[in-house]
């Protein structure tokens, strides 16, 4: 396992781990005097996810996850965390970020990525934890393997996260690309 | 020159190939773009999946007009899907 990263002056804390994410210790080292707001986010592993039905194209059906399976290029992915977090230092006046990303099986329930923001006022924590989801989801080279009992393992590749042309793709990093990406 | 690279693979290119490193001869200068075409050649089951990948050399994601070195890192990054 790669471990933390402590290439920057600024206060990034970005780490890939194999156990449950210490949600608590991660909170208590945001929690700064000249902060006023701290922000966690969890991605968590969803049991059940509704799936368009082909066919008929107005029906659902739903689809049972049992638990996901994480794999990342782990010196990359660590590099590109780190990248994003001095990204969002750039973009908003915020004074801590925490990346902690979760590999191997995490079962229903349990979360995959934390991600703290602390900041002065709350608008900035916000801003900058749903533009450093965004952009984890689309430019880290983390991938989940879905495991369900109906069905073989399947890894997710979405497509979908390659509608910015490359060229607008990292490690062009001085624009809120996040704004424009679904 | 020619030269043999080891390309690092993820994901589902990883379980296709059945192994985490695949090798492949180049004759440099070669770009990013043809290094691509010519992996779907060699490794014919892996071509759809390298259709929608980005390739990263030494750690970072590359255009498709960058060239790569005999002694670069090169990994094939298939969409991401952590978070």
């Amino acid at each position: 396992m790669p471990h933390p990263s402590n290439t920057s002056s600024l206060p990034i804390f970005v780490s890939l781990v194999d156990l449950p994410i210490d949600t608590e210790s991660l909170i208590r080292e945001a929690i700064m005097p000249d902060c006023g707001a701290v922000l966690l986010f969890l991605g968590t592993t969803r049991q059940w996810t509704k799936i368009d039905s082909i066919d008929s194209g107005i029906e659902h059906r739903l689809e049972e996850t049992d638990c996901l399976e994480y794999e990342a290029f782990e010196e990359m992915a660590i590099k590109q965390m780190q990248l994003l977090a001095e990204a969002a230092f750039e973009k908003w006046d915020i004074r801590r970020v925490a990346i902690v990303h979760r590999l191997g099986l995490v079962e229903v329930q349990q979360s995959s990525i934390a991600i703290v923001v602390s900041s002065p006022h709350r608008k900035s924590a916000f801003e900058a934890g749903e533009w450093l989801i965004d952009n984890i989801k689309r430019d880290v080279p983390i991938w989940k393997k879905d495991i369900q009992a109906q069905r073989e393992p399947f890894w997710h590749h979405p497509v979908e996260n390659r509608q910015v042309p490359p060229e607008q793709l990292s490690p062009n990093l001085d624009r809120p690309i996040g704004e424009t990406d679904q | 020159m020619t030269c043999t690279l080891q390309i690092l693979l993820f994901g589902a290119a990883r379980e296709i190939s059945g192994c985490s490193t695949i090798s492949l001869p180049l004759q440099l200068p070669c770009t990013s773009a043809s290094l691509k075409k010519q992996l779907s050649i060699k490794y014919p089951e892996l071509s759809p999946l390298i259709l929608s990948s980005r390739l990263a050399v030494n750690q970072a994601y590359v255009q498709d007009g960058d060239e790569v070195e005999e002694s670069d890192e090169v990994a094939l990054i298939p969409p991401v899907s952590g978070g």
